[in-house]
């Protein structure tokens, strides 16, 4: 992919923070909670983020060091924190939060952590280093999982039916619960790390800064008995790796299952692994999605779409709207991005997808914009979306064809 | 109360209205005024038409009735000649007016290069104006040669491909004739939808033995098989015909969403046959489940027999 950079400024950036993206990962852990080893600032800002994007209590903490800590070492703020933390919240497990600011300075959170533990009893302590320079939201997220799985996996006898499901950043509460019930109807138990269907889909009752469902720590621990595990997008193989080496369960690396062809292989490693048919449902709706993509098909032929989203969801939304016949004039992968380059290519574009940061751009431009990736703060039910499997490329597609609709009247021919 | 005084106002209005027109019709009197009867403003194709007219220096008074108002159909019968669109509907309308206000009329259609040339070229020459018409085939020249450059692309990609049409009225010839500026043959027309006038426009554009007489969806996709057609062009109601059948499709009729007349409106179509015809989803959609057998029923089984 050729990068476009105007310059090295970056003015409206498409990147957000990896570490923000553990603590998103964190989210789906029953009882656990991210601490952030950061100043007050990048914790506020960041639980404003999550919080706007999930519409949910997030648990979210911060030691909030000052400039003394900052320079001579935060140590005594992180103890105090965690202890506080674990008197406080009671969590299962605690995600201590490398940021930038601690990292740069090389704060040994490990040692601090590792050596402390021993004081606390039920509550498993994780270091998670996600400095800003080591990428963006989706790798701060795949090394929280592979933290985890690294560190909480244990081994035993093999259960036939269990399958680990390891989904990347981009999917949404919505399509993970889509992603277990078509694993189920194979007849399959899936384990899914981190689960945010159970614990962001807007099903708890009380207030609570903890995840109070999701995936529980004696689920991961069984991770390593599982028959096969799935990573889903291109960040997770890393995670599935570890277990594979560890345990032997064979990996199947899946991109994300949006778009026709995606969706195919999907339910084709299931196939394999299972030996068994699909389900009357799955076939019809995988009929329903053809039959969509021929009722747009003249619609959306020729369409000039830009994308600025992340690596995964990047790849399967752009390779769903070739398979359409659109044009996809410019992609943004969060190394290189700025959104602000994307205004520059967009100018004679039919359609714009990316966060909500691209609000200001598709009104300077009069371009229609689908909100997609992280955040969406402007939009309600975001978390709960459909845009995977045959059902959600479905949804997606008919999203983008309604927008082309919309704006039939008005077409720059 | 209230009402009365409510109804003398509007006939204040229609009184002043009526002043107006006076004054308008008398400034227009000896200009080159034409109605277009029959133009119902498909999706907007009215609005390729008249900055036609307007550029060649021929006054469309009214509008029947396609973005038109009671108004300007009131003064209808002030304009010098009739340019009849669509035939079949409103010839009734054509043949009073010639009756009743001694204004001739010329049947002509806005679909394709040649005939909207021919359209304008009438109503200029109907006038003896020489000025105006040299302006006119200026005007013409001009259009063609940008609206070729335009097609140049869409043309080399439908070069020799068939299409089966069935549409009704003026556009079963005209459609033909534009189709055919686009280089595309067709296979088969159906006409229970057209004037005997109309058939006998098709037949001489085809061919008899192309003249489909029984439209049932059967016998349209029998036709489409039969002769290979890459595309079928009708309305509507069989669209989800040709698309169940996955075969490209385009929607002729006046429930469509695109203009498709003028010299603006044939580019568009030849780009939406172009989008249908090399749209990758057919070869998605023919495609079994990568783990499914394949399963060969009702029509398409008529299809595997042909081909």
């Amino acid at each position: 992919m050729e990068i476009y950079k105007k310059s090295g400024l970056s003015v409206n950036p498409l990147k957000t923070s990896p570490a923000l993206g553990a603590a998103y990962a964190i989210q789906g852990i029953k009882g656990a909670i991210a601490l952030f080893h950061a100043a007050p600032g990048c914790t506020f800002l960041g639980k404003v983020l999550l919080t706007q994007h999930l519409r949910e209590p997030v648990g979210l903490l911060g030691t909030d060091i000052k400039e003394m800590p900052t320079i001579m070492g935060g140590w005594d703020e992180l103890k105090k924190r965690i202890t506080d933390v674990c008197e406080k919240f009671k969590p299962s497990l605690i995600g201590v939060i490398g940021t930038a600011l601690s990292e740069i300075r090389g704060e040994d959170i490990e040692n601090i952590i590792t050596n402390y533990e021993l004081r606390i009893t039920n509550c498993k302590m994780l270091y998670i280093s996600a400095p800003d320079y080591m990428g963006g939201f989706g790798e701060g997220y795949a090394k929280a999982i592979e933290v985890i799985v690294e560190n909480l996996v244990e081994g035993g006898t093999a259960i036939s039916n269990q399958i680990n499901i390891l989904p990347c950043e981009s999917l949404t509460a919505g399509d993970i619960e889509e992603i277990k019930d078509i694993i189920s109807t194979f007849g399959l138990k899936p384990i899914v790390l981190s689960d945010l269907s159970l614990s962001m889909d807007g099903s708890k009752e009380r207030f609570s800064n903890l995840p109070l469902d999701g995936t529980a720590i004696d689920e991961i621990k069984a991770m390593g008995r599982s028959s096969a595990t799935f990573s889903i997008g291109e960040g997770m193989k890393r995670a599935g790796e570890i277990l594979k080496d560890r345990f032997g369960i064979p990996l199947y690396p899946l991109s994300l299952p949006i778009g026709l062809s995606a969706s195919d292989n999907f339910i084709r490693c299931l196939i394999e692994i299972t030996g068994k048919k699909t389900s009357e449902r799955i076939e019809r709706w995988r009929k329903r999605l053809v039959d969509g993509m021929v009722d747009t098909h003249l619609l959306m032929a020729g369409k000039r779409v830009t994308l600025g989203l992340d690596g995964d969801i990047l790849a399967g939304v752009s390779g769903f709207c070739l398979d359409m016949g659109m044009d996809v004039i410019s992609d943004f992968g969060f190394r290189i991005s700025d959104l602000e380059d994307m205004e520059d290519m967009a100018h004679d574009a039919d359609l714009i997808i990316t966060n909500s940061h691209g609000k200001e751009i598709s009104e300077r431009l009069g371009i229609p914009l689908l909100r997609m990736g992280f955040p969406v703060f402007d939009r309600f039910g975001e978390p709960l979306k459909l845009r995977a499997g045959y059902r959600g490329s479905l949804n997606l597609l008919f999203e983008m064809a309604n927008i082309f609709y919309e704006d039939r009247f008005c077409n720059k021919r | 109360m209230q009402g009365r005084s409510c109804w003398g106002g509007l006939a204040g209005l229609c009184d002043r209205d009526r002043e107006n027109f006076k004054f308008q019709i008398s400034n227009l009197k000896d200009t080159h005024t034409i109605n277009l009867i029959g133009e119902y403003n498909i999706a907007g194709e009215l609005w390729d038409i008249l900055p036609l007219f307007e550029k060649i220096g021929i006054n469309v008074l009214s509008k029947i009735t396609g973005d038109s108002t009671f108004k300007e159909i009131t003064y209808a019968h002030h304009a010098r000649l009739n340019l009849l669109v669509c035939g079949r509907a409103l010839i009734n309308v054509a043949r009073g007016m010639e009756e009743r206000y001694v204004i001739p009329f010329r049947e002509v259609s806005f679909y394709g290069i040649r005939n909207t040339s021919s359209a304008l070229r009438d109503a200029a020459g109907f006038f003896e104006d020489m000025v105006l018409m040299k302006r006119t085939e200026e005007i013409i020249n001009e259009e063609e040669r940008n609206t070729k450059r335009l097609l140049s692309s869409y043309i080399e990609k439908l070069k020799g491909k068939k299409a089966v049409v069935y549409t009704g009225g003026v556009k079963s010839w005209s459609i033909i004739s534009a189709l055919k500026d686009l280089g595309i043959e067709v296979t088969a027309c159906g006409v229970n939808k057209s004037s005997l006038s109309d058939i006998e426009k098709i037949k001489s554009l085809i061919g008899e033995e192309r003249i489909l007489k029984d439209v049932s969806p059967k016998n349209i996709l029998e036709a489409i098989y039969s002769t290979n057609a890459d595309i079928l062009i009708a309305g509507g109601r069989n669209q989800y015909l040709a698309y169940k059948e996955r075969i490209p499709f385009i929607d002729i009729n006046q429930e469509r969403h695109t203009p498709y007349s003028g010299y603006k409106g044939l580019v568009r179509m030849a780009e939406d046959i172009v989008k249908t015809i090399y749209s990758p989803v057919w070869e998605i959609a023919k495609k079994n489940a990568p783990w499914g057998s394949v399963k060969v029923s009702g029509y398409q089984s008529v299809r595997a027999k042909k081909v």
